[in-house]
This record gives structure tokens, C-alpha cells and sequence, in this order.
């Protein structure tokens, strides 16, 4: 789900940038510094709406660098166990289904696709069921619902189930 | 010693509406919302002489949100905000139904299970027929 959350990070400025363009640069390192993280708490951030604050920067004993408290708001993307989500089919191959929300990986395990449904290896892979009336490929759009997420140093996997009604292909 | 450590996941569960702190009651955004927000920030960073690459979070979020936008502009997402502000719905449940778009209430209570039992299948049938009305007269 994506959020637009109020967040807090602190820049530290070399005293080189000490001018009269000593602000806009601090706005920068806070986009190139906090754009395209991710975090367990926050999940990925995708992009800084607005700054709210820049506090006054403190100078750190024994060095020159300047920290600058910033108050600022994100777009996020978390996901949460049991939201369903639209996702695009990656890959196919028999241990499951690989799939892209956003910035996020899912993995579909093959236990957790409906038992109706085979592994097709045939070229494209994919999985289908005994009358063809579905074919899940690459590039389909698909609902899984996520049922665990795996927070792994700067990433968030997670990990669906197609196995409950309404899930699956997209019509 | 104290067994509770920093690290102990919170027990969250979307179809309970249990959540983390945090987000219990923060701001859900429409992926319509975050496209058209996203598409802003882009069409900025280039007319704007800084070469800064967008990451490919960004982009990637961009592709997605531009697939899977349901609303094509924002009278329609203001008009559909107002929609699901009507009911006493969690602003997650709100996102859900206005991302998922689900066409009966069976179909809504299933995707999003935290909805049974609050709401009557008849009331809950005349908000996605309203949401699927103001999706086909949009422009």
C-alpha cells in the first residue's frame, strides 16, 4: 500500500558547501540520500513530496560537518501481510511464480497456487489449468495476496498466495 | 534481563486492520494518486537543468502505478475519495477499494476481509456501483 508519510533524517553538510547555496544543497543530499531507500519500518520510499523544516544546523565538536534536522514528507510503498496487491508475472518456472509490485519482488510459491493449476514447461512457461481456461505467463497482470514480507538489509521481499477467491489472474 | 528486544516485529495483519503504530493512521495514497504525483515529479526533473537520474525505485513505481491506475484525473479521484469518505471506512480499507475496484461485495469482502461483517452487502454493492459509475463516465 502506498503512504504519505511526515519523516525525519539528518544531513551532514562538509563545510565546503558553506555559501549562499548552502540550503538548496542540503535539499539536495536529502533527495539523493533518502530517495530509493527502503527500511523495515517505512518500506521503500519512492519520492520526497514536500520539506516541512530544515532545523538549524549544529556544527560537530572536533570536526567542521553541520548536521541539519530535516522534517519532510515521502510517498512509501509498505506492503502488509493479508493486503491483496496487483502484480506483474516476472518469471514462470516450477518452484512458483516471480512477480514485481513496484519496487517490491513476490514470490508465489507452488504450494500456494491453486492445486487446479499445472506447470507448463513448454515454451513460455506457464501455469495452466487442465481445460486452458487460464494460463498464468510472463508480463500477465495477476492479484496475490501477501501473506509474509522478509526485510533484508536495504530490500522487502515478500511473499503471496493466489490460493483464496478472487485472486489470480486480473479480468 | 529484559527479554523484549528493539527488533520484535509487530504482529500486523491487513485483514484485521492491525497495523503498526505508524501507520495506523497515516495517509493511504490512491495508485492513481501516486502516479499522478510521480509523473509531476518527473515532468519537473526534466525541465530542470540538474541531470539527477531518477533511481530505479522511481521508475519502476512509475511503471507500475501508470499500469494499474484505475482514475484518469483528479476530478474523477476527488469525486471517488468523496465516495468512499462517505462510510465509516479505515483509510486503508478506502485505498484497497479504490485501488482493487472490486465489482460485487462478495468480491470485496474477500479481497479485503477486514470489511465482513460491518457493513450491509447491499450498502456495500451501492458504493462499488458508484465507483464503477464515475470510472466509465471519466474522461
Amino acid at each position: 500500500m502506498f503512504y504519505h508519510l511526515p519523516l525525519e533524517h539528518e544531513v551532514l553538510l562538509h563545510p565546503k558547501y558553506f555559501g549562499p547555496n548552502l540550503l538548496n544543497t542540503v535539499k539536495q543530499k536529502l533527495y539523493s540520500e533518502v530517495e530509493g531507500t527502503c527500511s523495515g519500518k517505512y518500506g521503500f520510499v519512492i519520492a520526497v513530496t514536500t520539506i516541512d523544516n530544515i532545523g538549524a544546523g549544529a556544527v560537530q565538536p572536533g570536526r567542521g560537518f553541520v548536521i541539519y534536522p530535516i522534517k519532510y514528507k515521502a510517498i512509501v510503498f509498505r506492503p502488509f501481510k493479508g493486503e491483496v496487491l496487483d502484480a506483474i508475472i516476472t518469471q514462470v518456472n516450477k518452484v512458483g511464480i516471480f512477480t514485481e509490485i513496484g519496487p517490491m519482488s513476490c514470490f508465489i510459491s507452488r504450494h500456494s497456487i491453486p492445486s487446479d493449476m499445472e506447470f507448463d514447461g513448454a515454451n513460455p512457461c506457464s501455469y495452466k489449468t487442465k481445460d486452458e481456461d487460464l494460463i498464468l505467463q510472463q508480463g500477465d497482470d495477476i492479484r496475490v495476496r501477501i501473506v509474509g514480507t522478509r526485510v533484508d538489509a536495504k530490500d522487502i521481499f515478500a511473499i503471496g498466495s493466489l490460493m483464496d477467491d478472487y485472486l489470480g489472474l486480473s479480468s | 534481563m529484559d527479554p523484549s528486544n528493539k527488533d520484535e516485529p509487530v504482529e500486523e495483519d491487513a485483514t484485521e486492520l492491525q497495523f503498526p503504530k505508524e501507520f495506523e493512521n497515516a495517509e493511504t495514497l490512491l495508485n492513481s494518486e501516486v502516479y499522478m504525483l510521480l509523473q509531476h515529479r518527473k515532468t519537473q526533473s526534466e525541465s530542470a537543468e540538474d541531470d539527477q537520474e531518477l533511481g530505479e525505485v522511481f521508475t519502476k513505481t512509475h511503471q507500475y502505478t501508470e499500469h494499474f491506475s484505475r482514475f484518469k484525473n483528479r476530478e474523477t479521484i476527488m469525486a471517488i475519495r468523496t465516495l468512499v469518505g462517505q462510510k465509516k471506512l479505515h483509510k486503508f480499507e478506502m485505498a484497497a477499494i479504490a485501488n482493487l475496484c472490486p465489482e460485487s461485495a462478495d468480491e470485496a469482502k474477500s479481497l479485503i476481509p477486514s470489511l465482513e461483517g460491518r457493513f450491509e452487502d447491499e450498502e456495500i454493492q451501492q458504493l462499488l456501483d458508484d465507483i464503477q459509475t464515475k470510472r466509465s463516465f471519466q474522461y
